[in-house]
């Protein structure tokens, strides 16, 4: 049976099973539309244009803005444009490096992507900082608040983490390990990518510093992310990206930034990208919000479980062995053949996964795998499609030597 | 819901999975002129190719290492068509060379899978040369 969401996404009209939303989600007709009316009848930049296309172009993006603030429990101030991810978790190494210390201490999580990996490696050679990896319970596949604690040292200035594995589903306790952090004066960096779509989140209530997502993993389009940074910060912290946009006044030796957002988002933003991600936000707003995806999608992952599990020659990778622990994608091997040719016959029978090492390599040393498959939820995900998955994973079977 | 059973194994055709199952000239070739690693940085794959090379041609090869069945049979169905080339040819092959030798329509993402084997033996007989010039 098709999702009730279904018509909404052209791209499922060919019967495209489509398990690959970690990767990037699918994009309603909503969204499109919104962009495409911004293309076709108010195209102008934002900003002190004094016509009406562009005043109307301002007042959207800044609509864009509110909405998403809204989504995640933010003040619009609070939102940076970015172009994704990856550039607001650089971002946000580049804008914490300034309140750090040769010396000081950064941990981070074994399940982090490479894009909240490589900045903080990169930083922790060149300021000579200590960088120390949590790595998950070798029993649970998890990280819990108490094993942060523990590795928590005298000189831990920074923790970052993401809300949950691109490889597990594992979701990290962000509230609670926020709470020991600021008790500890300790700032923390959220990846939030595989977490925004499909848990409810409140970036207020979560407490953390920084919090990092794309708009193209959450229904939105690609080319355009938020970096969050709590409001109490702004001030502390000088912009990265300096040019049009954010000055207040230059003079020919010395320059004053406006106030946040501004001043952290120099250049002309992803107009276009920004009106999408806010009508994304309308869009699962009218569909019952994320509550309402999140208990559908905790219902299929426990199917999806469950029809792997069925399955003599799969072994799950770093599941826990209770769904409530994991959201979105679960991993998993094929006994006697490789990941690139199970994803490749899923997609001889039109199933959407994918093989590899998911930008996860020291996560993938930890398991002792060079690469897993990977199956992921969206809303739009149905029973059906892990009917074809399953149906898709038994002509697997011919590949076994 | 469509279904593309009539089009399963499409690129596991029989040649491939005979090769891939019970792959020809497999393990290390003890004194071996050239010895070529090869890595696909996209799912760690490792592919190692020898080349016993005498008076400038092919006289003995083999290969080993982990992979998908489409690098495997690859590596597998070149070695029968290396025995026998010149360092000179083996060096100016191409990925159309390739696709010619396994007959099967890949996409650019498992192009790369069967092209770890053309790259091991082009960079291994590209040093042979180079050295042999040096000296």
């Amino acid at each position: 049976m098709k999702s009730s969401l279904s018509s909404d996404f052209p791209m499922l009209d060919s019967g495209l099973t489509y398990l690959d939303s970690a990767a990037s989600s699918l994009t309603p007709v909503p969204v499109i539309s919104a962009m495409d009316q911004y293309y076709s009848t108010y195209r102008s930049n934002v900003h002190r244009g004094l016509y009406t296309t562009s005043e109307t172009a301002t007042h959207r993006f800044e609509q864009a803005r509110e909405t998403v603030a809204r989504f995640i429990d933010a003040s619009p101030a609070e939102i940076i444009w970015t172009s994704g991810a990856t550039l607001s978790l650089n971002m946000a190494a580049y804008l914490a490096a300034q309140l750090l210390h040769a010396g000081d201490e950064i941990l981070i999580t074994r399940f982090e992507h490479h894009s909240n990996y490589l900045p903080w490696q990169r930083l922790a050679a060149e300021r000579g900082l200590t960088l120390t990896l949590i790595d998950p319970d070798p029993e649970t596949f998890l990280i819990n608040a108490e094993m942060v604690a523990a590795a928590i040292t005298s000189k831990t200035r920074l923790i970052a983490m993401t809300h949950v594995s691109n490889v597990t589903g594992a979701v990290l306790p962000i509230a609670e390990i926020a709470k020991l952090a600021q008790e500890r004066n300790i700032m923390t960096i959220v990846d939030a990518c595989q977490s925004v779509a499909h848990l409810p989140v409140s970036f207020r209530e979560l407490g953390v510093d920084f919090f990092a997502f794309s708009g193209h993993k959450m229904y939105g389009p690609t080319g355009v992310g938020v970096l969050a940074i709590r409001e109490g910060l702004h001030d502390q912290l000088e912009p990265w990206i300096l040019g049009g946009g954010m000055v207040d006044v230059v003079s020919s030796t010395t320059s004053t930034w406006h106030d946040a957002p501004s001043k952290f988002e120099a250049g002309t933003p992803p107009i276009a990208e920004a009106i999408g991600l806010g009508a994304a936000v309308e869009w699962i707003n009218q569909h019952g919000g994320i509550t309402k995806f999140a208990a559908h999608e905790s219902t299929l992952y426990a199917e999806l479980i469950e029809t792997l599990q069925s399955f003599p020659e799969i072994s799950l990778v770093g599941f826990s062995g209770d769904t409530r622990n994991h959201c979105g994608a679960v991993s998993f091997i094929f006994a006697g053949v490789h990941g690139h040719d199970v994803a490749a016959i899923l997609a001889e029978h039109n199933v959407a996964a994918r093989a590899g090492h998911h930008c996860c390599q020291p996560l993938m040393q930890f398991f002792h795998v060079a690469s897993t498959t990977r199956v992921s939820l969206g809303a739009y995900s149905t029973s059906a499609d892990i009917a074809q998955l399953a149906k898709a994973l038994a002509n697997v079977r011919q590949l076994q030597k | 819901m469509s279904t593309h059973d009539s089009q399963s194994l499409s690129l596991y055709q029989e040649e491939i999975m005979e090769h891939y199952r019970d792959p020809l000239h497999h393990g290390a070739l003890d004194h071996a002129t050239i010895v070529q690693t090869e890595r696909n940085s996209s799912c760690g794959d490792e592919l190692t190719f020898y080349l016993q090379i005498e008076n400038g041609v092919v006289t003995d090869v083999s290969f080993e290492g982990e992979g998908c069945a489409i690098s495997q049979a690859t590596a597998s169905m070149l070695t029968e068509d290396l025995i026998g080339k010149s360092v000179d040819t083996i060096q100016a092959m191409t990925p159309d060379d390739i696709t010619e030798l396994i007959q099967i329509p890949l996409g650019p993402t498992r192009l790369k899978c069967a092209l770890l084997s053309l790259q091991a033996v082009t960079h291994g007989t590209a040093e042979y040369t180079k050295k042999q010039k040096e000296s």
